[in-house]
C-alpha cells in the first residue's frame, strides 16, 4: 500500500515535471522574444550621437580657441570628459552589455577609446601651445614696435626684424606659405646689426626672438593639431557595427515571437481540447454517477485499505446502513460470521491474483438479519510501469435472498413431486446416475423397487382424482416408511413409484433378499386398508425389482425395474419379481425385430405363402395365404414372431393392408384361369386391422377393382380380434358380408368366446384350432370338443374347417364327426405361390 | 489524464504571468538605468567669458559630505594614525599647511608642495603633475605615498572597520558597507562640497561693478592684458591645462636644480614635450595658499606674479604692475559654508 502511494507520488512528480517543462519552455521563448529595449536602443543611439556631436563641438571649440575667439578651456574640458564618459559608459555600461559580446562591435569600441585618447592628448598639447601661442602673438608685434622705437628707421635692422615679425606672423595665418624663412639665418642677420644696441634693447631683442623661435617651434604643428582634434574619430563604425547587432536582435525576437505564437497555439489548443474531453468526462462522470446512484446492485468502493469511500442508494436499501454511517468504515462491519478467516483470506488472494471475486456471500443487515447476496468485488487498477497497481476496490453486490427462495422452489418443483412430497423422475434419476458414478470399487450392491399400484385407475375413474390423490398421498408415506434413511422413495409419475435401496450386501444372492425383504414389507403395507374420506379402501401393488452391482446405465435399470413389474402384473398382481436377464435378451430381440420391421415394406421382404385346403375328397377349395418374411439375416420368418409386434408398434395396418392386397391380386390373376377359378383365399386379419375405421373402405376399394368374385375373398378373424367393441365389429361384419366378403373365425375354442356372441357373428366358416387336432388322436377331451363344435357349426349352419391336419387318422376321425373341409400337411405345405401353382395342376 | 491538462495549463498560464512581471520589472528597471545613464552632464555651452564665477549651490548627497568630512579629518587613515588628510589640507588655512613641502608620517618630507584641497573639485585633474584623474583616484596617493600618510587600503579598511559609527554610517549609505571606493567616494564627495563661491571678483562676474575697487580692476585689466588669461581662466582660474614651468625663460636654471618632481608631467608620459609641464594651479583663494609653486618655493604673490611674468610671459613688470594684480588676486578669496575662507 506504501508501494502505491509512491506510485501516486511518481506520477504527481511527472506531471509537474511535464508542466514545468512546458511553462520553462514558454518562459524561454518569452524571454526571447524580447526584442532590443527600445528605450536602451535608443539611449545607444543617443550615446553614438553624442559622440558625434562632442566631436564636432570640440572641433568647433578648438577653432574658436585657434582663433582667438574664445580664451577658456573649461568648455573643451567639458567635452573631452563628456566623451571619455559616453566610451566608458559604453565599455562598461548595462546598457551596451550585449552589445560588447559582439567582437566586431568591442574592436570598433577599443579603436574609438584609443582614438580619443590620442586627440585627448592632441587637445593637451593644443591647449599648452595655443596658450603660449597666444601670449606670443599677442606680445610680438608690441615687442618690434617697441624695440624698432630705438632703432633707425629704414635700417638693415629694423627691415629685418620687420620681415622676421611679418614673416612669423603670416605664417601663423597662412601656414603653407612657400618661401619659408630661414630662421636661424635671420635670427643670426638681426642680431649681427643691432649688436650695437645698448643691452636693454638686446634684452628686448633677446625676449623677442625667444617668442619667435616659441612661435616658430609651436606653429609648425599647430594646422596638424587642430585638424587632428577638428577631424572626427568616431566614424560611425560603432554605430553601424551596433546596427547589425540591432538587426539580428531584432530578427531574433521576430523568430522567437513566432515560436511563442506557435506554442501558445498548440497550448491553446491543448487547452481546448482537454476542456472538451473535461466536458466529456464530466458527462460520461454525470452518467457514471447516475448509474452509480440508481443502480439496483448495491456498490461499494473502497480505497486500497478497504475503508469505504462511497456506497450508493441500493446499499443503504439492502444492508440499511446509510451512506454517512458506512464511509470511512471497513466492510467488515457488514460480516454475518458465517465464513470463517480461510474464506475471506481466499476471496482477498483471488482479488490480488485476478483481480476479482465473484461469489455468494452472507452478510449481515444493519438491523442483524444474516442475508445472501452474490457480491462481485472488482480492483481497480493503474498501469504503473509494467505492472498494475491496485488503487481502489469496487464491490457490487445484490440481494438474493428471494433468489434463493426462488431457487428452492424451483427446486422443489424440479426435483419433486407436488402432490406426496417425494423426489420425482427427475431427482431419482439425478441420484442414480450419482450412485453409478461413485460406486467405483464399491462392492456394494443397491437395488431399484418399480411399484405400480393394481387397478389405481378404477379407483380414480370411481372416486375421482381427488380421493385417487389421497390414496397415492397414503401411499407415499407408507412407502417412506417402508424405506430406510439414505434410501429413496420416488414418484415417477401417476401410480408408478419407485424404491431405490442402496448398501445392499455384497453377495448378490444376500442382496436380492434383502430387497425382496422390503419389497414384500410394502405389499403388506399397502395391503393393509386405506381410509379415504370414510371409506376404505383396499390396494396392492405389482413390483419389479433390479438389483445392480458396478457398471449398468440408469435408464436401462430403471426398464429393467419395470419390466420386472410387468412380469408382476402378468402373474397376477400384488406381487413382486425380479428382473430376469433372459428376458431382458428377448425384449433387445424384439427391439431389433421392430427396427428391421419397419423397413421391411419398404425393402419388400414381405411374401404370401398358400397352404391348401381340401374337401373330403382332397380337391383343393381355396387356400389360407400366410404371411412370410424374407429377413436377410435370419431367412424366413413366421408370423409368430413378428406379428404380435407389428400389433404393438401398428405396423400391423400397412402389412394387413399389403397382405389384402397381395390376396386380392392372387384371386384375380385365379379367376383368370379354369382350373383355379373356384378357389377360395382365406387371408387373416387382425384385431387391430378389424378396428381401424378405413379398413372397410379398404375392402371396398379392393373388391370395385374387381376381377375376382368376392365370396372368394375369406377373411379370417380370430376370437381376440372381436375382443374390442363387438358392437361395432359385428356391424363391420355385416357390412362386409353385404359386399359379398366371407368370414371365417380362426383358432376357435381357444379364447373364452361365448356362444352368445358367436351367435350374433354374420359368420360362414368356424376353424377348428390345430392345438385340438393336434391331439385328436391321444386326447379324449379334445376329441369331445371337436365333436361339440362342429355340432354347434352345424346347428349354426357354418361351414367348418380343420387346420394342422397331419395324418389320415387324424382327417378320419374330423371326417366321421362331420368336418368336410381340410388343411394341413397331409394335403400341402404352405408354399409359395409358384410352388402352389404347380402343385393345383398336378392335383 | 484530464487533471494532468489542468495542471500543465495552469502552471503554463501562471508561468507565462510571472514572466510578463519579470518583463515588466526588468524593463522599469533597465529605464531606472538609463535615466541614469542619460543624466551624464551635457558639456556646457561654449562661452566667451574667460573667467566664469563658481556656482553658489551645488547639489551634494549630506549623508556623504558628513561621512567624508570624518574621514578627511581622521588620523587613522595613516598607517600609524598620526597624519589626516587635514594634516596638510587644513581648511582653516587656506586648505593648505603653509609649508614649501608637506610633512607625512614621521615628519618625513614630500616632494611638492601641497596644492589647497578648497576648489579641487573643478580642476580638469589631480596633482601637480595631474597624474588622477579624479579626487577619488588622488586619494590613493596620499594614503599609500610612504612619506604621506604610508598606509594599505587593507590597513586602512581594517582600522575603520573597527569604527561602530563607521559601519553604521557606510551601512546605511552603502549596500557593500566599508570599502576602499566607499570610502573614496566619501572623501572626495565632502571635497567637492569644499567649493568656495561669492568672491568678491565672482560677484564683479555676475554683475556687481562695485564688488572690485579701480586698482584691482586695473589689476584684472593687466592681467589679462599681459596674458595671464591664456593659462589661468575658466571656472577655477586654471586648473584645466597643463602648462610648462618657463616658457620664456628657463626657470630651473635659475633656480640651480633640477628634481625628479621638477620634471612634472614629464615623470607620467615620459614625453619630452612634456617636461617640465604641470597643472595649471587654480588661483582661487590664491591670497591664502602660499607660498607658490609646485616647489613651493616662492613666499608671496608679489614674488610669484613677478616670476610667472617673467619664466612664462617673457616680460618685466613694474612695482605698480604687480601691486595692481595682486590686488586683483586678492578679490579671488570666497567663502566656504557662507563664511569667506581666512
Amino acid at each position: 500500500m506504501k508501494l502505491a502511494g509512491f506510485a501516486g507520488d511518481h506520477a504527481d512528480l511527472y506531471r509537474m515535471i511535464v508542466a514545468a517543462l512546458a511553462a520553462g519552455i514558454l518562459v524561454i521563448l518569452f524571454i526571447f522574444t524580447k526584442p532590443v529595449d527600445l528605450g536602451r536602443h535608443n539611449v545607444l543611439l543617443n550615446y553614438f550621437s553624442q559622440i558625434r556631436g562632442d566631436e564636432a563641438r570640440l572641433g568647433e571649440a578648438v577653432l574658436q580657441l585657434n582663433f582667438n575667439l574664445s580664451n577658456n578651456y573649461d568648455h573643451v574640458n567639458a567635452i573631452i570628459s563628456h566623451m571619455h564618459e559616453t566610451v566608458r559608459i559604453l565599455q562598461n555600461g548595462e546598457a551596451a552589455a550585449d552589445l560588447r559580446e559582439q567582437s566586431g562591435f568591442r574592436q570598433q569600441l577599443q579603436f574609438l577609446d584609443q582614438r580619443l585618447a590620442a586627440k585627448h592628448d592632441s587637445l593637451e598639447t593644443f591647449k599648452t601651445r595655443n596658450a603660449v601661442l597666444k601670449n606670443s602673438l599677442i606680445y610680438l608685434p608690441h615687442a618690434r614696435d617697441e624695440l624698432e622705437r630705438g632703432l633707425p628707421p629704414g635700417s638693415m635692422a629694423h627691415e629685418h626684424l620687420d620681415a622676421l615679425v611679418e614673416n612669423i606672423l603670416l605664417n601663423r595665418t597662412n601656414g603653407s606659405l612657400p618661401e619659408r624663412l630661414d630662421l636661424d639665418a635671420t635670427i643670426a642677420t638681426v642680431r649681427k646689426e643691432t649688436a650695437y644696441l645698448p643691452e636693454n634693447e638686446q634684452h628686448q631683442l633677446d625676449n623677442l626672438l625667444r617668442h619667435v623661435r616659441l612661435i616658430d617651434q609651436f606653429e609648425r604643428d599647430m594646422p596638424d593639431l587642430v585638424r587632428q582634434l577638428t577631424s572626427h574619430t568616431e566614424n560611425s563604425g560603432l554605430a553601424e557595427s551596433y546596427q547589425r547587432y540591432y538587426d539580428l536582435q531584432q530578427k531574433r525576437a521576430v523568430a522567437y515571437r513566432f515560436f511563442l505564437l506557435l506554442a501558445t497555439l498548440a497550448l491553446l489548443g491543448y487547452a481546448v481540447l482537454a476542456l472538451i474531453r473535461l466536458r466529456e468526462q464530466s458527462n460520461r462522470l454525470r452518467l457514471a454517477s447516475s448509474v452509480f446512484a440508481t443502480a439496483s446492485e448495491g456498490i461499494t468502493i473502497a480505497d486500497i485499505d478497504g475503508t469505504i469511500l462511497d456506497v450508493n442508494a441500493a446499499f443503504t436499501a439492502v444492508t440499511g446502513y446509510s451512506r454517512e454511517e458506512v464511509i470511512g468504515k471497513n466492510p467488515r462491519l457488514l460480516q454475518s460470521g458465517r465464513h470463517d478467516a480461510k474464506f475471506y483470506a481466499n476471496m482477498w488472494q483471488s482479488i490480488r491474483e485476478t483481480g476479482r471475486w465473484q461469489g455468494e456471500i452472507w452478510n449481515r443487515r444493519k438491523n442483524g438479519e444474516i442475508f445472501p447476496e452474490w457480491l462481485t468485488i472488482t480492483a481497480g487498477t493503474v498501469r504503473h510501469g509494467n505492472q498494475n497497481e491496485i488503487t481502489h476496490y469496487v464491490a457490487t453486490f445484490n440481494d438474493i435472498t428471494q433468489r434463493k427462495k426462488d431457487e428452492a422452489e424451483i427446486y422443489q418443483l424440479a426435483f419433486f413431486d407436488p402432490l406426496t412430497g417425494l423426489p420425482n423422475r427427475r431427482l431419482l434419476m439425478d441420484r442414480l446416475r450419482h450412485i453409478l458414478a461413485v460406486r467405483n470399487g464399491d462392492a456394494s450392491h443397491a437395488t431399484l423397487l418399480f411399484i405400480d399400484i393394481d387397478n389405481f385407475k378404477t379407483l380414480n375413474d370411481i372416486k375421482g382424482h381427488d380421493v385417487g390423490d389421497l390414496l397415492l398421498v397414503e401411499i407415499a408415506r407408507r412407502l417412506q416408511s417402508c424405506a430406510r434413511e439414505g434410501d429413496t422413495v420416488a414418484r415417477l409419475g401417476g401410480d408408478e413409484f419407485v424404491v431405490m435401496l442402496e448398501n445392499l450386501s455384497h453377495e448378490a444372492d444376500h442382496a436380492a433378499g434383502q430387497a425382496k425383504t422390503v419389497g414384500e414389507k410394502i405389499l403388506r403395507s399397502l395391503n393393509q386398508p386405506f381410509h379415504l374420506n370414510d371409506f376404505e379402501h383396499y390396494s396392492s401393488c405389482s413390483i419389479g425389482i433390479t438389483l445392480f452391482g458396478k457398471k449398468a446405465n440408469a435408464d436401462e435399470l430403471l426398464k429393467q425395474a419395470d419390466t420386472a413389474m410387468y412380469e408382476a402384473k402378468a402373474a397376477g398382481r400384488n406381487a413382486l419379481r425380479f428382473f430376469d436377464p433372459a428376458m431382458q435378451a428377448v425384449l433387445e430381440a424384439r427391439a431389433m425385430l421392430e427396427a428391421d420391421l419397419r423397413q421391411a415394406l419398404a425393402l419388400q421382404q414381405f411374401v404370401l405363402h398358400f397352404q391348401v385346403q381340401v374337401n373330403a375328397d382332397d380337391q383343393p377349395i381355396g387356400a389360407e395365404a400366410l404371411l412370410r418374411w424374407n429377413h436377410p439375416q435370419r431367412g424366413l420368418v413366421l408370423p409368430e414372431s413378428f406379428i404380435p409386434l407389428a400389433e404393438e408398434t401398428g405396423l400391423i395396418l400397412p402389412i394387413g393392408q399389403w397382405v389384402l392386397e397381395t390376396a386380392c391380386t392372387q384371386l384375380k390373376t385365379w379367376a383368370m384361369r379354369t382350373e383355379s377359378r373356384n378357389l377360395v383365399l382365406a387371408v387373416n386379419v387382425s384385431a387391430r386391422q378389424f378396428g381401424n375405421k378405413e379398413f372397410m373402405g379398404q375392402i371396398e376399394s379392393l373388391l370395385q377393382n374387381g376381377g375376382f368374385v368376392p365370396s372368394h375373398l375369406k377373411l379370417e378373424i380370430t376370437e381376440s380380434t372381436l375382443l374390442g367393441n363387438i358392437e361395432k365389429d359385428i356391424n363391420t361384419m355385416h357390412q362386409l358380408r353385404a359386399l359379398g366378403v366371407s368370414f371365417s373365425i380362426d383358432d376357435f375354442g381357444t379364447g373364452f368366446s361365448s356362444l352368445q356372441y358367436l351367435k350374433r357373428l354374420p359368420l360362414d366358416q368356424i376353424k377348428i384350432d390345430q392345438s385340438f387336432v393336434r391331439e385328436l388322436v391321444s386326447s379324449s377331451s379334445d376329441r369331445a370338443i371337436m365333436r361339440t363344435i362342429i355340432a354347434m357349426a352345424h346347428s349354426m349352419d357354418l361351414d367348418v374347417i380343420a387346420e394342422g391336419v397331419e395324418t389320415e387318422e387324424q382327417k378320419q376321425m374330423l371326417l366321421k364327426a362331420g368336418c368336410k373341409h381340410f388343411q394341413g400337411h397331409l394335403f400341402g405345405q404352405p408354399l409359395p405361390i409358384g410352388q402352389f401353382e404347380k402343385m393345383l395342376k398336378q392335383s | 489524464m484530464i487533471v494532468r491538462s489542468a495542471w500543465i495549463v495552469a502552471a503554463a498560464f501562471i508561468t507565462a504571468f510571472l514572466a510578463g512581471l519579470v518583463w515588466v520589472y526588468s524593463d522599469w528597471h533597465d529605464s531606472s538605468e538609463i535615466s541614469r545613464l542619460t543624466a551624464i552632464q551635457e558639456p556646457s555651452n561654449a562661452t566667451a567669458d574667460i573667467i566664469t564665477p563658481l556656482p553658489l549651490t551645488f547639489s551634494l548627497d549630506s549623508r556623504k559630505v558628513a561621512l567624508g568630512a570624518r574621514l578627511f579629518n581622521d588620523p587613522k587613515l595613516s598607517g600609524d594614525g598620526t597624519i589626516s588628510c587635514a594634516h596638510c589640507h587644513n581648511l582653516d588655512t587656506g586648505g593648505v599647511d603653509h609649508m614649501p613641502h608637506s610633512r607625512g608620517v614621521d615628519g618625513k618630507e614630500g616632494k611638492v608642495n601641497a596644492p589647497t584641497v578648497f576648489n579641487s573639485g573643478f580642476n580638469f585633474r589631480q596633482f601637480w603633475d595631474g597624474r588622477a584623474a579624479t579626487l577619488e583616484d588622488q586619494i590613493d596617493g596620499p594614503l599609500q605615498n610612504p612619506i604621506e600618510m604610508a598606509n594599505t587600503w587593507p590597513h586602512a579598511i581594517a582600522t575603520i572597520v573597527e569604527d561602530e559609527q563607521y559601519n553604521a554610517a557606510f551601512k546605511a549609505i552603502y549596500p557593500d558597507g566599508i570599502q576602499p571606493h566607499n570610502v573614496k567616494d566619501a572623501i572626495a564627495t565632502f571635497e567637492r562640497s569644499l567649493f568656495t563661491p561669492n568672491s568678491r571678483f565672482d560677484r564683479f562676474l555676475r554683475g556687481d561693478s562695485a564688488a572690485l575697487n579701480a586698482k584691482e580692476l586695473a589689476g584684472y585689466g593687466l592681467f589679462k592684458q599681459i596674458g595671464c588669461t591664456s593659462c589661468h581662466q575658466g571656472l577655477n582660474i586654471g586648473g584645466n591645462m597643463y602648462q610648462r614651468l618657463g616658457i620664456v625663460e628657463d626657470y630651473f636654471a635659475e633656480r640651480g636644480y633640477i628634481s625628479k618632481a621638477d620634471l612634472g608631467r614629464f615623470n607620467i608620459t615620459h614625453r619630452e614635450q612634456d617636461r617640465y609641464l604641470f597643472k595649471v594651479p587654480s588661483l582661487r583663494n590664491v591670497a591664502l595658499t602660499s607660498p607658490y609653486l609646485h616647489d613651493g618655493s616662492v613666499a608671496t604673490l608679489e614674488e610669484v606674479v613677478q616670476i610667472m611674468a617673467r619664466f612664462q610671459l617673457g616680460k618685466k613688470l613694474k612695482i605698480s604692475e604687480v601691486s595692481k594684480i595682486v590686488a586683483f588676486l586678492r578679490t579671488l578669496t570666497g567663502e566656504h559654508s557662507g563664511r569667506p575662507l581666512k
